[in-house]
């Protein structure tokens, strides 16, 4: 309702317009500010016989407006995780506070890890815990200046939250290294309404009692929960899920046996693999140790390749055993029987979820008798 | 002696003109929720003294003619408090005729007719418009008799 002219004078609507802004919170989305007291007086104008009487007025029936408690918890992310490594830190789920009381309230926040088997945002249930699980709130609302919270800033709770008005709130998380791919943790994050008014917490909310009508500002909870709200978000680990096999198979010289004895060529496979639906293993970088009863055949001295066959599922490809550093194909063989394949720069492996890669090399079991 | 007992007949008579020929009571209530002896939901109306945005307040409006006077043209106005919205449909009085005003008490109309003017175009005015509501009585208020205007309003 308003009070003044709709016959449009533009300076006057823009005097109206001024003087509406000054008056404040009177006609908010929230509702009409808590401890307003609404008046109404109705007048009479009558005559007696012909003649104008003065006006009569009514007594003034008045009200106060109460606290309208109701306010919400949003994910501001919501039907998806943050995806976080093993050992990585500062992960963090937003959520955003809105208060849409007609009032100033405080809020008292309380976090904690979700329970394993509670959903988790529909994306699957909490099985995992974040390393560390903090909050922080940003420094100002969200129709102001509005920056980012800061990890270790603004950490108690919320303090003034105007009517109408936002504020967003970070949970942040470390992941331990120990995490495993597709592991879900979940942190929920408690809002509890609070009186305002002063700086510092104000004191917990007392609940309307009709039969209780005092000069203070009562307050109506309209959210149904006495003033709190929880939301849960949380965090989902993606990374390489990598196993390996190493096995080996008779070439020849085994006299027939089928035993490895000494003079016998085997063929050593190792295969990695990254289970299906793992994020890729990049840089990966292979070892192994060549026992020193064995010589590792190259092309030169009787091996099948020349001298490591390596596969990433597109075709065997070959490289040399020689010492690091003498070529730059990304695979050495030291003096020592230290065997390296996978190199950043020269041989890059790469393994994505569902793919393997294999190498392949032989070798012969020394013979004590023929050993130079 | 005399000059007492003018000034008293004078001052009497001064005080006999201002007493109104009307008694006018408004009352606020709005709709409590309880649960009755058979343990089911109820409603009743009870004096608003706490209400919150968005509930809904009725406001009732009692002139009595307490002179030996007949009382015609009566007219009951009532501005709506700057934080209500009136109540679509909600005026009522028997015997008399309703109008509403949508800028301020300057001009009232009913509530078909009413209209307001924005940027320069006519529009039918809506309830969130209306600044007043006015009722008309069609017949005298004569001598000891009563009537009663109502409305209801939602606050904001």
């Amino acid at each position: 309702m308003k009070l003044k002219s709709k016959t449009t004078s533009l300076t006057f609507r823009l005097v109206s317009l001024v003087a509406a802004l000054l008056l404040g919170q009177q006609a908010l989305a929230a509702g009409t500010e808590a401890g307003t007291t609404v008046d109404n007086t109705a007048s009479v104008d009558y005559f007696v016989g012909g003649i104008d009487q003065t006006d009569v007025t009514s007594n003034t029936v008045s009200f106060v407006v109460d606290r309208r408690v109701n306010f919400t918890l949003d994910l501001v992310n919501t039907g998806d995780l943050v995806a976080v490594s093993p050992g990585g830190t500062d992960y963090f789920v937003e959520f955003l506070l809105t208060n849409v009381s007609n009032s100033d309230l405080d809020f008292d926040l309380a976090l904690a890890q979700v329970a394993a088997g509670i959903d988790v945002d529909g994306q699957g249930n909490d099985d995992s815990d974040m390393a560390t699980l903090d909050y922080a709130i940003s420094g100002d609302v969200v129709s102001g200046t509005n920056p980012d919270p800061v990890r270790g800033v603004n950490t108690t709770f919320v303090d003034e939250l105007g009517s109408d008005e936002a504020i967003r709130i970070r949970v942040y998380g470390d992941a331990a290294l120990a995490m495993t791919d597709g592991q879900i943790s979940g942190a929920e994050l408690t809002a509890t309404a609070r009186e305002a008014g002063a700086a510092g917490l104000g004191a917990a909310l007392d609940w309307i009692n009709v039969t209780n009508v005092d000069a203070t500002i009562q307050n109506v909870d309209v959210n149904g929960n006495d003033g709190v709200e929880v939301a849960i978000d949380g965090f989902v680990v993606e990374t390489a899920n990598l196993s390996v096999a190493k096995s080996y198979a008779i070439v020849d010289g085994d006299l027939g046996s089928g035993l490895p004895i000494p003079g016998t060529r085997l063929q050593y496979e190792i295969v990695i693999s990254n289970a299906a639906g793992a994020s890729d293993a990049t840089d990966i970088v292979i070892t192994d140790q060549v026992d020193s009863d064995l010589t590792f055949l190259t092309g030169g001295t009787g091996g099948a390749f020349t001298d490591i066959q390596v596969d990433d599922g597109g075709g065997p490809v070959e490289c040399t055993a020689d010492d690091p550093g003498v070529d730059s194909d990304g695979c050495s063989l030291d003096g020592s029987g230290n065997l390296v394949i996978g190199d950043a720069t020269n041989r890059p492996i790469t393994i994505v979820g569902g793919a393997s890669y294999t190498v392949r090399f032989q070798v012969r079991i020394n013979d004590p008798a023929t050993t130079p | 002696m005399k000059l007492t007992t003018g000034i008293a007949l004078l001052l009497l008579a001064i005080t006999a003109a201002a007493q109104s020929h009307l008694d006018v009571q408004t009352t606020v209530q709005k709709e409590e929720v309880f649960v009755n002896a058979a343990g089911e939901e109820e409603k009743r109306m009870v004096t608003a003294e706490r209400v919150v945005p968005g509930e809904t307040v009725y406001y009732t409006i009692t002139f009595t003619n307490i002179s030996d006077d007949s009382a015609d043209n009566v007219v009951i106005t009532n501005p709506i408090s700057e934080n209500l919205v009136y109540l679509d449909g909600s005026a009522s009085g028997e015997g008399m005729d309703i109008v509403f005003s949508a800028d301020g008490g300057e001009s009232f109309a009913a509530a078909a007719d009413l209209a307001v003017t924005e940027d320069g175009t006519s529009r039918a005015a809506t309830a969130e418009d209306i600044t007043h509501v006015r009722w008309v009585m069609r017949n005298d208020l004569a001598a000891g008799a009563q009537g009663i205007a109502r409305f209801a309003a939602v606050l904001e």
